[in-house]
Order: structure tokens, then C-alpha cells, then sequence
């Protein structure tokens, strides 16, 4: 066996797989930290990383400009090997090789694993046409083809990506109905009480609800299709929007011994499984937020992917530099937004460790009103709807009540 | 319109330029944001609030000091790290970080 080789070499290859948000940051990262050496950033996708949150919001109208969303890439980040539209199949992390789908190897001394998520998509019976999931600007130019004013569009799905889709098409002027299992929508994190409240609003604009069933079979015929509902109802569909989660692109990754039941094992500091040279960051990464406690997470936040992809870039680029890394703990606060009608929904912290003590904290639910989320009396989430000149005080309160506990 | 208001409190931005140890004139950092873009979400408050703040109406402090598009003074480059980061926090990806 060779004696290991000392990573510190300031040449060597980093390499990035996932060529989104979290691929951009960490690349910016690692050259940041002081790595020389080339970085070789590859995506699936024929973009550069572009801004993904208005693809189920303001993009779904045919008027807004697509090449808008694209990064605007950092000069750290000019000097770097982009190889899209290319696909990575496999790894080897022993040997420091990805594969492409077109056979070649390449190796790193240093690798990124920022390959992120894909929808999923419904297994029942029945035609493909007409149905659509919202992950790339592909699939939003494909959808908003066929979305206009009386379009009758079914969203399968009341999660935020089901909910937004729903708001924005009402807002065009299309028939929405919403199909999802769960009592309320956005079940999960917000739970009934404000999923309750959420529904009104919806309700209020003329969004349909079919709760507690599930699509059982698409019918296609010459006059549309539709959707047969587990309680027998049919619904005319023109379009069907499949938002129904999300599925972490882990595959290329099997053979290696890795923890990938739910994304990408990580240490605090976001080392796959403690690994000096492989890092990960964005939605496939699991870490331990030691804001809250140890148990290693997965976050599908936007700003988290950002807040990983430095952290990570930083790890690696430290190892690869031969620097010492930074032992401060990682306590990113979780933040989402999402954008329905003229309604801002803003979060922080975590709303899932909280889930059994919900309590309006001020306001009213059907106008501005924060909610908070509470594990043993101490608030760890909390959810704004209006409300905006109070951001900075209840992120506050949420960085302040929580009991940081330091793993090293 | 493009307009160059003064530097906002607290923080002292209003320091020109700095030199180097080798005496160079080193340009300095300013942050521009579109606020077009802009929908005050406020990461940016978060990631570098000596620089960006939001006012009692929970909008862009800068509001009050331009119209579409706002241009900060030198800043420090002390600050640079925190204003790269509210720059990449920007849901909007409405700021960009100049020099």
C-alpha cells in the first residue's frame, strides 16, 4: 500500500459535481481559501447556475425573461473548467475518479458533491401529456406553453412548490384545483393551524382543494385529459403540475460505502463522513446543526445551499491548501420565503422541532401574524406572514433562544 | 437615475481610500444595488448589517436615498467578506459588490 499522499499540493484538481447554486458558491469558496489548482465544475444542465426560487413563481408568466436568472459568477470564479451538459455516473473515492456518461474518468484531489435534487414524479397508471414538474427552466418554458386564462390546471401537491404554482396560475387567470393527501397544505413545516389559514387565503382567490386523497389514474382521451381521485372524483385537467417533493441525486455516489439514505452524510464542517478530501453542500448535504442539536439534517432551503456551498468550499479548499481548518462550529439559522398573492411567507429557524407547541405569537391569522414553533417552551421556528419590520427581531429571538452546544 | 447618497449610520463608510504597505493606491469596495430587483427580503441586514438595513416599514433602508438604483460609498474593505456574503444571500441576487 502507498504511504498517503499529502493533500497539500497547491496544484492538484478540484472537482465539482452539481453546476447550480451550491457548484457556483462552492467554487467561488474553495478559491477563496487559496487553492491554485484548477476546478473543473460539472452540471447536467446546458446553463451556467442560474437562480431557481422564481421558476414556480413569477417565470410561470410568459412575459418574464429566463436568462435573467442566470449567476452572476464572482472573478474568483472565472478561472474554473465548466463542463455542462455532462453528466458524472459514478465515483471513486478511494482512487479520487468520477466518471462521465461518456465513459472517461477524471481525477481529483479535492471533490464537491453539489448535485442537488430531482422531482419526483407520480406512479400511477395513465399518459404522460400534459404533465409537468417545475425544476429547470425547461420544464417552466414547457409548462408556461400551455398556461393561460382559463387553462384548467391541476397541481398535485400542496407543498410550497404546489402552493406557489397554484397562486401564480390563478393569477394568470387559469382554473386551479390542488390535490394532496395531508388535511392542509404545507403540512409540513407549518402545521394545521396556519395550513389551515394558508388554505383560506387560497380559498379566498379561488383555488379548489381536494385534501386527504391521492391521484390514482390519468385518463387521456381526445377531449383533455383528467385525474381520477382515490374518493372517485374525476377532474378535468389540461395541465397537471407534479409537485410532490423531491428525490436527492446520489446515485453516482453507491459502491463507495457511504450513509446516502437521505442525502449525503456530513460532519459539522460538511466532510462527507469525515473524509478531508470530499465535501458536499446545497439540499443533498445531511449535517448536524448544532444550533439545535446533533442529529444530521437535510435542509431544502435556498439560502442554506449558499451557506453550505461556503462552508464546504472553505473546508475543502483549507485541506487542499494544507491549512489547518477552521474549528468554529457551523450554526447556520434556517431561513425560507415563499411568495403567494401579495403574501410574503417568511421563516426562521426550525419549525419541524417545534411542531408540537404552535402558537400565534401576535397578529391575526387571516391578516399579518407570526407564529411560533416550541420544543420544551423555548420558541425554535417561527413563521411571518406580513409582519415585515419585524424580521430582524425574531431571527434575533430565534439565534438567541436556542442553546448552542459546541461538537468538535 | 444614479445617485450617490451619503453613507448611511451608523457605521462610518465615508473613508476614501487606503494605501497599501507598498503605497499603492488601492481601489476601494462599494456595493450596488438594483432596487428594481430589490423585494426587501432583508438576508442582506443578516449577512452585513453594519452596511444594509431595513426601516421601520421593513423596507431597504436605501429606499430613501435612491429610486432604482443605489450606490453606497467606499466601504472597508474590512467589510468585505460580510457584504460578499449579503451579496450571495440576495434572494434576488439584487447587489453586487464593486471593486
Amino acid at each position: 500500500m502507498m504511504p498517503a499522499q499529502p493533500i497539500s499540493e497547491p496544484s492538484g484538481r478540484c472537482v465539482v459535481v452539481g453546476a447550480s447554486m451550491g457548484g457556483l458558491r462552492a467554487t467561488e469558496a474553495v478559491r477563496k481559501a487559496g487553492f491554485t489548482g484548477e476546478i473543473v465544475v460539472v452540471g447536467d444542465e446546458p446553463h451556467m447556475p442560474y437562480n431557481r426560487p422564481p421558476l414556480s413563481k413569477e417565470a410561470l408568466g410568459s412575459g418574464f425573461d429566463l436568462t435573467k436568472l442566470t449567476f452572476q459568477a464572482s472573478p474568483r470564479a472565472k478561472d474554473v473548467t465548466w463542463r455542462l451538459g455532462e453528466r458524472v455516473v459514478a465515483a471513486d473515492l478511494n482512487a479520487r475518479t468520477v466518471t462521465f456518461d461518456s465513459g472517461d474518468d477524471l481525477a481529483w484531489t479535492g471533490l464537491v458533491v453539489a448535485s442537488g435534487l430531482r422531482p419526483r414524479r407520480l406512479r400511477i397508471p395513465g399518459p404522460r401529456r400534459g404533465r409537468h414538474v417545475i425544476r429547470t427552466v425547461e420544464d417552466v418554458l414547457r409548462l408556461r406553453a400551455g398556461l393561460s386564462s382559463g387553462v384548467r390546471l391541476v397541481v398535485v401537491g400542496a407543498g410550497f412548490i404546489g402552493c406557489e404554482v397554484a397562486a401564480t396560475a390563478r393569477t394568470l387567470g387559469a382554473e386551479v384545483d390542488v390535490v394532496a393527501p395531508e388535511t392542509v397544505p404545507v403540512e409540513r413545516p407549518l402545521q394545521r393551524m396556519l395550513g389551515a389559514a394558508l388554505q383560506r387565503r387560497h380559498e379566498a382567490h379561488g383555488v379548489r382543494f381536494h385534501l386527504g386523497v391521492v391521484p390514482v389514474e390519468v385518463h387521456g382521451g381526445e377531449r383533455g385529459t383528467s385525474l381520477l381521485l382515490s374518493d372517485g372524483t374525476v377532474l378535468p385537467a389540461d395541465l397537471v403540475v407534479e409537485a410532490v417533493g423531491c428525490t436527492p441525486n446520489t446515485e453516482w455516489l453507491d459502491g463507495n460505502g457511504l450513509d446516502l439514505a437521505d442525502g449525503v452524510l456530513c460532519d459539522n464542517h460538511l466532510r462527507v463522513e469525515g473524509r478531508p478530501d470530499v465535501v458536499a453542500c446545497g439540499d443533498i448535504a445531511r449535517f448536524p446543526n448544532p444550533l439545535f442539536d446533533g442529529v444530521p439534517r437535510r435542509v431544502e432551503h435556498w439560502a442554506m445551499v449558499t451557506e453550505t456551498a461556503r462552508r464546504a468550499g472553505r473546508t475543502l479548499g483549507d485541506s487542499l491548501t494544507g491549512r489547518a481548518p477552521d474549528t468554529a462550529p457551523f450554526t447556520p439559522v434556517p431561513s425560507f420565503w415563499s411568495d403567494q398573492y401579495d403574501m410574503r411567507i417568511q421563516s426562521f429557524g426550525s419549525l419541524d422541532l417545534g411542531a408540537g407547541d404552535v402558537r400565534v405569537l401576535e397578529g391575526d391569522l387571516d391578516e399579518e401574524v407570526a407564529v411560533g414553533y416550541h420544543r420544551d417552551g423555548r420558541l425554535t421556528g417561527v413563521v411571518l406572514i406580513g409582519l415585515r419590520a419585524q424580521y430582524m427581531r425574531y431571527r434575533a429571538l430565534i439565534t438567541e433562544g436556542t442553546n448552542v452546544s459546541v461538537p468538535r | 437615475m444614479t445617485v450617490t447618497p451619503r453613507a448611511p449610520e451608523p457605521t462610518d463608510l465615508t473613508k476614501n481610500q487606503f494605501r497599501s504597505s507598498k503605497g499603492r493606491t488601492i481601489a476601494m469596495m462599494r456595493v450596488v444595488v438594483d432596487l428594481e430587483k430589490c423585494q426587501d427580503h432583508g438576508q442582506c441586514a443578516f449577512s452585513a448589517p453594519q452596511v444594509f438595513a431595513l426601516d421601520e416599514n421593513g423596507r431597504l433602508s436605501f429606499r430613501s436615498a435612491a429610486t432604482d438604483t443605489f450606490v453606497s460609498a467606499d466601504l472597508d474593505e474590512s467589510l468585505r467578506d460580510d457584504v460578499e456574503e449579503a451579496a450571495e444571500a440576495c434572494p434576488l441576487q439584487a447587489i453586487e459588490v464593486e471593486g
